[in-house]
């Protein structure tokens, strides 16, 4: 049975693209079949942060209109072969791209697929009433900073109204040492405040910046163990969550393991 | 001298209560005329002498609800309604 997941923020900014791309490669690489379906419609970015900009022939826009097939607008990774793109209209918003014709499309692809993630576009007008209405699971991603967590609060009361079984909250760019110094929000902290358990904490971390301008999304470094570990979390169910002060004793790590 | 994350957090919860607590245009005005709807099928009452108010905390709204000088209806009355 096929996953359909939408990665959801409410503000801009905060990682939504960065979190699929890479939830996306991660778990394409356990062999599972996944296809990232970009809902930004005009402010598309998930081809670039996968540097598949220059390979897009169609787009789903294309797809809806009829003028290819849904198979043709799909792009195939080249480094995990069980990764497709299919891309989001490059020009403008079109009366095509509908919540239904978007809905139709993500089903059709949830038939060949084991996870269909679907990248949000900020705000909460048309695209984003299109995206969620077309998923089952919903992950909303935040940064510790006041004004994200407030739309993403307003996101998790939005989403409320829609069909999902579930919906979990992603804090990005997490400063450990400035939770440990007291000057930011921990993920414990937030996720208590807008009362969703956080599915995956992921470190603040300069190799995305350096990866994003070449076009590559890094696995090797310490935000690219948290969106592992983000991952395996959404495949399994689990709750491994990333630890971004490793220098802390074993009484503080229990504790952030608890959620205290 | 706090913490900034602690006034952060404090900000944070501030906003959101008020986020919680906006309404929107005429929510008053609806809310209290379909709740006189409803309640007309059980007490007698003049939707002039009906109060209602909400009082909304962190994780609890409050309704309060008052009829001056009303009566519960006659039980015949509303178990038609209702079928």
């Amino acid at each position: 049975m096929s996953r359909r997941i939408v990665v959801t923020s409410g503000k801009g900014g905060v990682g939504k693209t960065t979190v699929t791309a890479s939830i996306g490669i991660s778990i394409a690489e356990t062999g599972k079949r996944v296809v990232l379906v970009d809902a930004d419609i005009g402010l598309n970015n998930l081809d670039v942060v996968l540097a598949i900009e220059n390979k897009i022939v169609y787009d789903i826009l294309d797809v809806i209109s009829g003028k290819c097939k849904l198979k043709q607008a799909l792009i195939q990774d080249v480094n995990v072969p069980t990764l497709f793109v299919l891309p989001s209209a490059k020009i403008c918003d079109s009366p095509l791209i509908t919540a239904q014709s978007f809905r139709n499309v993500v089903h059709a692809l949830s038939l060949s697929y084991d996870y269909v993630i679907i990248d949000c576009p900020a705000g909460i007008d048309n695209g984003f009433h299109r995206a969620v209405s077309s998923a089952d699971e919903a992950v909303v991603v935040t940064t510790p900073a006041v004004s994200s967590i407030r739309d993403a609060d307003k996101v998790l009361s939005l989403l409320s109204s829609y069909q999902l079984n579930s919906v979990g909250l992603v804090v990005n760019r997490v400063r450990g040492d400035m939770v440990m110094r007291g000057e930011m929000m921990s993920a414990g902290d937030i996720s208590r405040i807008v009362r969703t358990a956080p599915i995956g904490v992921i470190p603040e971390d300069d190799c995305i910046t350096m990866y994003s301008a070449v076009g590559r999304v890094p696995f090797d470094t310490q935000s690219g163990r948290a969106f592992k570990m983000l991952a395996t979390n959404i495949i399994s169910g689990s709750n491994y969550i990333f630890d971004c002060n490793q220098r802390r004793g074993v009484l503080e790590r229990l504790k952030s393991f608890l959620g205290y | 001298m706090k913490k900034n994350a602690k006034i952060a957090s404090e900000r944070l919860k501030q906003v959101l209560l008020s986020d919680k607590i906006a309404q929107p245009e005429k929510f008053n005005e609806l809310l209290k005329s379909e709740v006189v709807t409803v309640l007309s099928n059980y007490f007698e009452l003049f939707p002039s002498t009906f109060e209602i108010n909400l009082a909304i905390s962190d994780n609890v709204i409050d309704i309060t609800m008052r009829v001056k000088g009303g009566r519960i209806k006659p039980y015949g009355n509303f178990v038609t309604e209702i079928h």
